[in-house]
């Protein structure tokens, strides 16, 4: 087997490729592949071939590369993605051979909720610090949220039902536009970040506003006029109503507590039976706390609130969290909890499913 | 470092956690026609390597020709080794 660049000629195997070993975790789409693995911070597509010696593809790995702050200093990252190797190619070494590729050729990769097989390799190749994975914080506006939960298991959630209220001096709002100030408050609240997405109004323009086949809506909160905070969520519909799903969320540290206050009345005035946020990093928590979310565990109860909705799913997800490359071989020197941040909307865990794409008349 | 003791570690590497059990591979097995050369067993022998020997193996020499068996990994650590700046390790045994 020998590795080599993704080119515009692999997309039909690749297609037939993806159908058999992917499945429906990766849909096919043309247009939703070149958004997410052919954008403006990589040259070409961000994805490996390996190829047999008959030409054929053993296997593939894609990325999707995102700008970031290090230690506030412009870099790249890129999260591993999608990937697969053939029967034939198991056992052969051809899934180290891919991620090393990543691990070598990129200044950062990360790789998020890895699976049986991936974890491990991620532990060799990257960092993982205790206590840095993607956690999930609730706050359940509206009993009926308990329907979401098996049989039986509903009685915490029923009971978790948080009012929210107007933050006094802070003003949210729904927003179609990017605000023009936006990046002045993306400059000041990334300063105090170490390793974070450089959630510009650039990449919070092609993330959000122009990825395909998910409808993502914006709230700015502001003091007078000075725009505190930025979220971004979607509403998710559900048997049971529908739900604010919050996956990016910018403010300054010492305001971040009455941005998230204010938002939370808007969702919940907006029919939410509850709002989450999954986030990777602590430096959080003290504000989602104040602001009246609870962590979603068993020791809260709010694990029974399933996170897979389109359709729902109690399958449970694994959360690990690694971090690598080039950048980050001292990694272990700095790495903790509140130095790094990024939410569900980085990489690919806020993808649309394909029950979502049915829904929206996409495929068959 | 002497080849010999490169294929020595090698060796051990492939005998770890199986003390007693199986015997090693001979020196010239296919290591993945045996069924113990997998991904993670890959990279647990590169960040051996790079612990031991302070080479960094790269993604293109995960080849079936240079990590088939126990001679062809220490022949690619041998040869890395002897690249211009790289640790020394003897490519032949003393005489």
């Amino acid at each position: 087997m020998k590795s080599r660049p993704f080119t515009d000629s692999d997309w039909p195997a690749f297609v037939a490729f993806a159908h058999q070993h992917f499945g429906q975790s990766h849909n096919t789409d043309r247009a939703f592949n070149e958004h997410w693995f052919r954008n403006r911070w990589h040259d070409g597509w961000a994805a490996r071939v390996l190829e047999e010696s008959d030409g054929s593809i053993a296997g593939v790995l894609m990325l999707v590369i995102v700008p970031v702050r290090f230690r506030n200093e412009p870099s790249t990252l890129a999260w591993i993605s999608s990937g697969a190797v053939t029967d034939a190619a198991r056992g052969r070494g051809a899934g180290a051979q891919l991620l090393l590729w990543a691990y070598q050729s990129y200044p950062m990769v990360a790789a998020a909720s890895g699976n049986d097989f991936s974890a491990p390799l991620h532990d060799l190749l990257g960092v993982s610090a205790p206590g840095l994975w993607m956690r999930r914080f609730i706050v359940v506006h509206d009993s009926r949220a308990a329907e979401l939960c098996r049989p039986g298991e509903g009685g915490v959630v029923a009971n978790a039902r948080v009012e929210t209220a107007a933050v006094p001096g802070a003003s949210a709002r729904w927003i179609s536009e990017i605000p023009d100030d936006y990046d002045a408050l993306w400059d000041r609240a990334s300063q105090s970040i170490p390793c974070t997405t450089d959630r510009n109004a650039s990449y919070i323009a092609w993330r959000y506003r122009d990825a395909p086949y998910l409808d993502y809506r914006m709230v700015e909160v502001r003091a007078a006029s000075e725009l505190r905070g930025l979220a971004i969520l979607r509403m998710q519909p559900t048997p049971a109503g529908e739900v604010c799903r919050i996956v990016d969320f910018v403010a300054e540290d010492r305001h971040a507590p009455d941005v998230w206050g204010a938002v939370l009345p808007l969702a919940a005035a907006g029919g939410a039976l509850f709002t989450d946020f999954m986030v990777i990093g602590t430096r959080q928590d003290s504000a989602l706390t104040a602001a009246g979310f609870r962590e979603a565990n068993s020791a809260t109860g709010l694990n029974a609130l399933p996170h897979l909705l389109s359709p729902v799913e109690h399958r449970a997800w694994t959360n690990t969290f690694h971090l690598g490359g080039r950048l980050l071989r001292d990694a272990r020197s700095w790495l903790e909890t509140d130095s790094v941040y990024f939410t569900k909307g980085d990489g690919d865990r806020d993808w649309p499913t394909t029950y979502d794409l049915r829904r929206l008349g996409r495929i068959a | 470092m002497l080849r010999d003791e490169v294929i020595e570690r090698i060796r051990a590497f492939f005998t770890a956690g199986d003390e007693g059990h199986e015997p090693p591979p001979a020196d010239d097995a296919n290591l993945f026609d045996l069924g113990v050369l997998d991904s993670l067993r890959i990279v647990s022998l590169l960040v051996l390597v790079e612990a031991e020997f302070g080479i960094v193996l790269d993604y293109d020499d995960l080849t079936e020709e240079n990590l088939g068996s126990i001679d062809s990994i220490t022949d690619l650590i041998v040869r890395r080794s002897t690249a211009p700046g790289s640790p020394a390790v003897a490519p032949d045994k003393p005489a």
